[in-house]
């Protein structure tokens, strides 16, 4: 009835590979937040991190490379998965409730598409300088600080945090599922809680930084 | 009580439908919504036209013949009920209701609201059973089942394949469906054996109906009748993934062709 | 013509053993041959096109439903019998069979029923190597439960979901055969006549639902599992469409139809509550293990059930019957709820329910323990009708659940028609006048499992049904009669649905030939039943046409059928006078009104053939007892 189907086409498979890579993603979110938070201890720290960072070109570019393919894959697999919706139901509905979807569920497509857009403007604007007033390769502090001094560039990205926030509050739960994972009913209970906290400490985190050099140059200008 | 109907109106698959407004002054709390459309179909059988045609037949939420979405919501407003234990109660005087048919493109309508679900027995036909013929079995208390076990089995083998997990999820996936049999089968020791296999052909037979993806919203484990909880999906994941990585269940008899040269490996 | 029940000689726990060895083989190259088709996917539809299948032979199974999941074998919800004595309480392969006989008052074959009670041991088996996930103790062992009509424990269950989940594992059965080849399904596809060509039953003339063809279905041998006919009373426990058009349609054709008036009211459903009502609400025999049946002791009493105090309560069923007390059989139990009622002692706001009540058991095991027993009962109870049986007695009352007449079939499974098997609900087998809990799921499984795969076998290794095809012209003639009965119904154009005169069959039913019978009222029937069919052929009114889905169309052909049935239920009712298991006739009954029967004249199976145009003709099937001498049937 079905064996001729085209093994590596299902769509548990495509929802696996969605899940590793958000796995990656979110892993590299966390350290990115974990070496950011060096903005509250002062330029020296932030600058020596970003040294740090520099310091082999090999393993620099190997880690850009998985993550630049994960990301890839990620975005390539949900639009190809998201697509199928309208094959999978070609006639919508006339009403359609949905009962049981968290936000971060229901918004998956639309804050990942944010989140594609940000991800783009994020390395031309702090990583290649583009957009930038006064970029200095090496001088991360200072380069954020610029960067975050004028409302337009920190609302992006405070609005791209909750973005994310939401994103990671469905995605980390569900790809433990993709990937079979929790099998057991309290603990998914417990998974579900998880998810959200981690989401609320990535967001809150990372768009503290661009809210807190705004600030700073707010007060310093007046 | 007073109750307004805004139902879906097709005659065949390839017309086209719309809603249509019945109102029905006869309805009184303790009547089921299919009871209603018993009297607005008698009310229409009178007047000579054509009756609301919708699928049901046992009445008491165990069959899976009944179904459609009520006000957007599958099988209506409550956990788990199916359509037909859904009474007038849940509803308040001078309601509309809207009811349209499950959708999705495995679903394809007949009539009304009377839809196809045979790919879901096609799921089940490539690999949902305990292969066993008639005579095989052993004394039945040989086999031992811890008891949690047994219950978990349970929980998922009360799917009644109403199709309720495919109409309210969004992306039109039968993950709930595929994963309350992988689950119910796979827990226990008489469906072992075919675990791996039974995982990969079910996934790939619910892919070729044209199901949609699971994204974990949960939305079929609300509008199940049966509640079959969202963790039968993670097992049928868990035993699909293992499959394909240990190659378990596609084990095929060593082949040689005849004439093959012996050759240094 | 002489009724041959073709029971094999020898001592009863031999003759099965005895008869599969007269059976005769067919050569597995030679099983894909030859065509079966089986009519029905219930438990025993499903069991024995998927048992044929894995045989080898081409199988096509034909049902109404849209998957053969959807049978109502779905719906029962307490159990299955078996006689594996698990629980050390003296249960024997005799035993069950001395139950069941007895059960049935009397008037079921020794021969078939001791067959059933050896096979149940196997279904157990089998079906728990299907993956039936039947409850389990804490050890991992098979649990069981009390079932009305025995002092054993030997009820098998899965939740309340038994039926459920032993059909499941047909199914599962059934489609792993139509993914192997062997069989083919033909859903949404209706039967409307049986062919019966030079003597032997050929095919079935079918309609399909989704777009209204008629199709014809050529067979070596027709298998009928399409349940039983307990519909024709309109309000009952039955799916609406469960039908009985199949077997009327093969009784027209020459099968002897047995026992009709035999019909079992089942003491625990949810009462009537309202006009529109569509179908009656089964609650598990089940409930009765640990929920005690009361009515007030005062007729008329207005009071809530909770203000009324022990004293002033009649506990009926422990009173009458101390030794069986609340899980007394299914007719006694119905009967004396009757009897209460039609004292004015009844329930709620009919009058006409009993009480049960779950107080004590819930003090005695508390909330949760009768939750895990009875949870999706309760909360199926509570939603159709508003109240919570945790703090609130249920209300139940007896309505139609199962008929235990159907077509004549001999120890084969065969009817009067040759090459023309029945199983299930849809025979007269082995339930005689009283069917007990549990056993209709034991009896389709047997049937279907175990028995019909080699009756049929045998009977296709002898008969060696010559070729044939659809281009006989007793298909041409079924296909013809078949087309003039849905043109007579679509063309009668008159003012009222078919449902509206079922509605009405129904309750002259219910009143005459229902949970008591009398000679003036079973007469009354027999003549405002004509009146009616004649009624409904001149004033029924189909709309649409039959080239399409078109429900009004089927519910019109099956109420048909049940005026001709419905008349023969009574015809059967008022010769059969004693009082018997379901069937309970006011003029015989004993001074303190148990059923009272007459073994000296009415110990036969009453066997009824259609005459066209003329009255149906009665041939009796002596019952013999020589295992299970007949005693009054006692449980006080």
């Amino acid at each position: 009835m079905a064996t001729s189907v085209e093994l590596g086409a299902t769509s548990v498979t495509k929802k696996a590979l969605m899940a590793t890579t958000g796995v990656v993603l979110t892993a590299y979110v966390v350290l990115h937040l974990a070496g950011n938070l060096l903005y509250f201890a002062g330029p020296e720290a932030l600058d020596a991190y970003g040294a740090l960072l520099h310091r082999n070109a090999g393993v620099l570019w190997s880690a850009r490379a998985v993550l630049f393919a994960s990301f890839c894959i990620h975005v390539v697999l949900a639009l190809d998965l998201s697509m199928r919706r309208q094959v999978a139901r070609p006639i919508s509905y006339g009403r359609y409730e949905r009962a049981a979807s968290s936000l971060g569920a229901r918004t998956m497509l639309w804050t990942g598409l944010v989140l594609l857009g940000f991800v783009v403007y994020h390395v031309l604007h702090l990583t290649l300088g583009l957009f930038h007033p006064a970029y200095a390769p090496g001088r991360v502090y200072s380069n954020v600080s610029v960067a975050f001094s004028s409302v337009v560039p920190t609302v992006i990205y405070v609005v791209s945090m909750i973005a994310l926030g939401l994103h990671v509050s469905h995605g980390a739960l569900a790809m433990t599922q993709s990937l079979g994972l929790t099998l057991r009913r309290e603990r998914l209970r417990a998974l579900r809680r998880l998810s959200v906290a981690l989401a609320l400490i990535v967001a809150v985190g990372l768009a503290a930084i661009p809210i807190t050099a705004l600030a700073l140059a707010l007060t310093r200008g007046r | 009580m007073r109750i307004a109907l805004e139902v879906w109106r097709q005659r065949g698959p390839g017309e086209p439908g719309r809603f249509v407004r019945y109102e029905s002054t006869q309805a009184s709390p303790d009547m089921s919504l299919l009871e209603l459309l018993d009297v607005v179909n008698e009310g229409l059988v009178q007047k000579g036209e054509e009756p609301i045609a919708f699928d049901s037949d046992c009445r008491e939420g165990i069959c899976g013949t009944c179904g459609f979405m009520v006000n957007g919501l599958a099988h209506g407003p409550l956990q788990g009920a199916a359509t037909c234990q859904v009474y007038l109660r849940s509803f308040r005087d001078g309601d509309t209701l809207f009811l349209e048919p499950f959708r999705a493109k495995a679903f394809p309508l007949i009539k009304d609201l009377v839809i196809n679900r045979s790919a879901l027995d096609r799921i089940i036909a490539a690999g949902g059973y305990v292969s066993v013929n008639t005579g095989n079995a052993p004394e039945a208390n040989t086999s031992t089942i811890r008891k949690d076990r047994a219950e978990e089995a349970m929980d998922a083998a009360a799917c009644i394949a109403c199709g309720a997990c495919v109409a309210a999820c969004p992306n039109a996936s039968a993950a709930l469906f595929t994963g309350a049999k992988i689950t119910h089968l796979g827990k226990l020791p008489e469906g072992e054996p075919e675990r791996a296999r039974r995982a990969l052909r079910m996934v790939q037979a619910a892919a070729a109906e044209a199901f949609g993806h699971c994204t974990f919203a949960g939305e079929c484990e609300t509008a199940c009748p049966k509640s079959i909880p969202l963790q039968v999906i993670t097992q049928m994941n868990h035993d699909y993934l293992a499959a394909r990585l240990s190659g378990e269940g596609r084990a095929q008899p060593r082949h040689i062709e005849p004439g093959t040269p012996k050759r240094r490996r | 013509m002489h009724l041959d029940g073709k029971i094999p000689g020898g001592p009863l726990p031999q003759k099965w053993e005895r008869r599969k060895f007269e059976y005769a083989l067919v050569s597995p190259a030679n099983r894909r041959k030859y065509r079966v088709l089986v009519v029905g996917s219930g438990l025993a539809g499903a069991s024995a096109a998927a048992t044929l299948g894995e045989l080898g032979y081409r199988v096509e199974c034909v049902f109404f439903h849209d998957s053969p999941r959807r049978a109502h074998s779905i719906a029962a919800q307490g159990g299955i019998n078996a006689a594996k004595n698990y629980q050390n309480d003296g249960d024997s392969v005799q035993r069950l069979f001395q139950d069941t006989v007895k059960g049935g008052d009397y008037r079921a074959r020794e021969g078939n029923v001791y067959r059933l009670a050896e096979v149940s041991l196997r279904i157990i088996d089998h079906c728990v190597a299907q993956g039936v996930p039947f409850a389990r103790e804490y050890g991992g062992k098979l649990a069981n439960r009390s079932f009305g009509g025995a002092q054993v424990s030997r009820t098998f269950y899965a939740r309340g979901q038994t039926g459920q989940q032993l059909l499941l594992g047909a199914y599962q059965a059934l489609l792993r055969q139509v993914h192997a080849g062997t069989v083919r399904i033909a859903p949404r596809t209706e039967m409307l006549d049986l062919v019966v060509a030079n003597g032997k039953a050929r095919g079935i003339v079918a309609r399909d639902l989704v777009t209204g063809e008629i199709r014809t279905f050529v067979a070596d041998a027709v298998v009928l599992a399409t349940g039983g006919y307990g519909n024709a009373y309109y309000l009952s426990t039955y799916a609406r469409n469960s039908n009985a058009t199949a077997i009327w349609r093969a009784h027209r054709r020459g099968a002897y139809l047995a026992n009709p008036c035999f019909t079992q009211i089942h003491p625990t459903c949810i009462p009537v509550s309202g006009e529109h009502q569509s179908k009656l609400t089964l609650m598990s025999e089940s409930l009765r293990n640990d929920g005690r049946i009361w009515v007030p002791l005062r007729a008329g009493d207005e009071r809530s059930p909770e203000q009324i105090p022990e004293a002033e309560r009649d506990y009926y069923l422990e009173r009458r019957y101390p030794s069986y007390g609340n899980l007394s059989p299914r007719d006694v139990a119905s009967r004396a709820a009757k009897a209460v009622c039609d004292e004015g002692r009844g329930v709620g706001p009919t009058r006409l329910g009993v009480y049960l009540d779950f107080a004590d058991a819930i003090r005695r095991l508390g909330a949760d323990v009768i939750a895990e027993r009875y949870g999706n009962l309760f909360a199926m109870y509570a939603e159709i009708t508003g109240e919570d049986p945790y703090r609130t007695p249920m209300r139940i009352y007896p309505a139609i659940h199962y008929t235990m007449g159907g077509l004549w079939v001999d120890y084969d499974l065969m009817s009067t028609i040759d090459g023309l098997f029945v199983l299930g609900e849809a025979n007269f087998s082995d339930h005689g006048a009283n069917r007990l809990g549990a056993s209709a799921l034991m009896q389709g499984l047997a049937d279907g499992y175990f028995i019909a795969p080699l009756a049929v076998g045998s009977y296709l290794a002898r008969a060696k049904p010559p070729a044939i095809d659809d281009a006989h012209p007793a298909f041409a003639e079924a296909r013809k009669d078949t087309l003039a009965r849905i043109e007579r119904l679509l063309a009668a154009r008159g003012k009222r649905s078919a449902s509206s005169f079922h509605r009405e069959l129904g309750k002259l039913l219910w009143d005459t030939c229902g949970m008591s019978r009398n000679r003036a009222g079973l007469e009354r029937a027999l003549t405002q039943i004509p009146e009616l069919r004649e009624r409904f052929y001149r004033d029924v009114l189909v709309p649409g046409q039959g080239e399409s889905l078109n429900r009004e169309l089927e519910t019109a052909g099956r109420v048909a059928d049940y005026f001709e049935l419905g008349e023969l239920i009574c015809r059967d009712a008022l010769q059969r006078e004693e009082s018997c298991g379901g069937h309970f006739r006011e003029e015989y009954q004993t001074p303190d009104g148990e059923a009272l029967r007459d073994d000296e004249h009415f110990a036969y199976v009453a066997a009824w053939e259609w005459r066209e145009g003329e009255s149906p003709v009665l041939h009796k099937e002596p019952l013999v007892f020589e295992a299970a001498p007949p005693m009054q049937r006692s449980y006080k």
